[in-house]
């Protein structure tokens, strides 16, 4: 058996982009060398060094982009101030330290169980859905360019909107609940996922996939005896990497009505009660923490 | 080794290992094919049980947040009603002609979202060099804790959370924006460089030393060459996640995109919420492929 997508990849890697068809000759200085009779022995390429104008460019939007957002030095004794307040109850909204610890046990803790759910439930069913689709847009994998092409032109527009863009459309459709929210973040990490994942199958060892195909397997048998071995681990880790960006962005849903603690956040935040934010903020930090270094030490295990 | 091989052959296992071996645990030694087959792995097992386990939790959960119940009412009608709204754009919003000038138009709005981001990111990307290299473990040593611990605080902090501080310390607007992504970026871009500082070849510095550079020109020559694209690149893919971050930030009143999304939606105004909304996808789509592109061909060499 030939191998065709190998032989594809090598023709595609041949071509110049279109970026160096027409901006080739900004980069790149063709000298001549010559011999001491003034004849030309050989002309070579000098890369053109623009470091400069990077840098003068960089300097000309920062300056411009000044006069639109201006930046201002942080009064360092207020933002103590406001620091100091989250974990001080006041005695307009919780009173003294016993109201603090119950709104933190009672109402912060179960929003953060909430939450969790949420993640739990969009990261699986955003990874169940991202399986297929990156298979089928994997160039090694999928021979028809077609499918291909499609899958990743929708999957790439699908992956710019933004997490709290797709919340608030979700939550116009069901409702200002936590579904909305778990659909929007199912759609996010099987975008996140869906990136990942194609790029990693790309560069996987075809040879086990070819030696299933010609012992007569089909390209699904051949894909699963074949290559999801090699994917099975990265697809853990990165579902753990994608846990983890969930939990943070779900914070931010919140704020647009998605459910969560995130509304918790926003109504304290709202009533201007500091105390309950750092009574929320305190359940939030252990588990974004604890996740975090728990998915970290998994990760280095797997890979 | 002959006599190992045949006290195998003699002692046939037992159905205990028999199920321990298919259940993972691997033997290298196998008295003949016909058992070495017959002892495979059969992983799915495992795999099935995992799976049944996931996948009990997630209906335990789906159910625990009335999943289902919500996901089978969807309010088309409001749905319609925001298509429609969609399909008919707002421009004179977008381009900030007619009823609207041009500081509240679409476009004006999407500007200071980058220009937002633009600033963060840079002066983010100069204040973590010495966080990272203070969190290089090859340079510092056991210190580079302190200094790892107070990045993993900044990483964990909600963005949003300190969007609402500091709009109490520095005022509402772009300014608030601008001091949040200064100070939240660093966070993740010190993590990165101290990860890309590690990853140094000592080769280069080694030769330098045996010319006998001076500090200066081991930084320059040594370090420099090797980290430059890696440092961009990072500045780059980091500067494309600003810009989500500061369209959010505009949901508290951080300047930017976000406050008339906000305002739009609860308002259900579906024309002006389309407009913005397409500026906000034209921005990060933008951006997503121009970073990409870059980070390209840095990696490229070029």
């Amino acid at each position: 058996m030939t191998n065709p997508s190998n032989g594809q990849t090598a023709n595609k890697k041949e071509k110049s982009s279109w970026f160096d068809k027409h901006f080739h000759k900004y980069l790149f200085k063709k000298i001549d060398i010559t011999d001491e009779n003034g004849l030309v022995i050989d002309t070579i390429e000098k890369p053109i060094k623009w470091g400069w104008l990077w840098a003068v460019a960089i300097i000309v939007i920062f300056c411009l982009c000044l006069m639109i957002a201006p930046f201002k030095a942080v009064q360092w004794d207020q933002l103590g101030s406001i620091f100091s307040q989250l974990f001080v109850p006041s005695k307009w909204s919780l009173k003294d330290y016993d109201g603090w610890w119950n709104y933190l046990w009672t109402k912060a803790c179960p929003a953060i169980w909430d939450t969790v759910e949420m993640v739990y439930i969009a990261t699986f069913l955003g990874v169940l859905i991202s399986i297929p689709v990156y298979i089928l847009a994997a160039r090694n994998i999928d021979r028809n360019p077609w499918i291909r092409n499609i899958v990743k032109v929708v999957l790439n527009i699908v992956r710019t909107i933004p997490t709290y863009v797709l919340a608030i459309i979700a939550a116009i459709f069901f409702g200002y609940n936590e579904t909305a929210g778990v659909f929007a973040m199912i759609l996010f990490t099987q975008g996140v996922m869906f990136k990942m994942m194609f790029e990693y199958v790309e560069t996987c060892d075809m040879n086990p996939f070819e030696l299933a195909i010609s012992s007569g397997a089909n390209r699904l048998q051949a894909y699963s005896i074949g290559m999801s071995p090699q994917v099975y681990p990265m697809l853990l880790s990165n579902t753990l990497y994608t846990f983890e960006i969930n939990i943070r962005a779900s914070v931010i849903l919140g704020f647009v009505g998605a459910g969560g603690i995130g509304q918790m956040l926003s109504d304290a935040i709202e009533s201007t009660s500091y105390d309950k934010v750092g009574a929320i903020l305190v359940p939030l930090f252990t588990v974004v923490l604890v996740l975090q270094l728990v998915s970290s030490s998994l990760r280095r295990k797997i890979s | 080794m002959e006599k190992d091989n045949t006290a195998m052959e003699e002692k046939p296992l037992t159905k205990r290992e028999k199920l321990k071996v298919s259940l993972g645990k691997k033997i290298i030694d196998f008295s003949s094919l016909d058992q070495a087959y017959s002892l495979r792995p059969r992983k799915w097992i495992m795999n099935l049980v995992w799976l049944a386990v996931i996948a009990a939790v997630l209906l335990y959960f789906s159910l625990d947040i009335n999943f289902f119940d919500h996901f089978r009412n969807p309010n088309w009608t409001k749905f319609n009603l925001m298509l429609t709204g969609f399909a008919h754009l707002d421009w004179s919003y977008f381009f900030g002609y007619g009823s609207f000038t041009f500081d509240t138009s679409v476009i004006y709005q999407v500007i200071e979202t980058f220009a937002i981001a633009f600033i963060g990111t840079t002066v983010a990307s100069i204040l973590s060099i010495p966080f990272g290299f203070l969190a290089s473990h090859r340079l510092v040593g056991g210190w580079a804790y302190i200094s790892e611990v107070i990045l993993i605080c900044i990483r964990t902090f909600p963005e949003i959370l300190f969007g609402f501080i500091m709009i109490k310390v520095v005022g509402f607007g772009a300014q608030a924006g601008v001091a949040v992504l200064s100070i939240h970026s660093v966070g993740m871009i010190a993590k990165m460089y101290s990860e890309q500082i590690d990853m140094i070849e000592e080769g280069p510095l080694e030769a330098l030393d045996a010319v006998g550079a001076s500090f200066m020109v081991k930084l320059k020559l040594g370090v420099v060459p090797q980290v430059k694209p890696n440092f961009l690149s990072v500045i780059l893919y980091r500067f494309d996640l600003n810009i989500r971050t500061a369209s959010v930030l505009g949901l508290v009143g951080a300047g930017g995109v976000g406050y008339p999304i906000d305002v739009y939606s609860t308002n259900e105004h579906w024309e002006q919420l389309g407009a913005v909304l397409l500026g906000i996808l034209i921005l990060v789509f933008a951006v997503d492929a121009l970073s990409t592109f870059l980070r390209k061909k840095l990696i490229q060499g070029n």
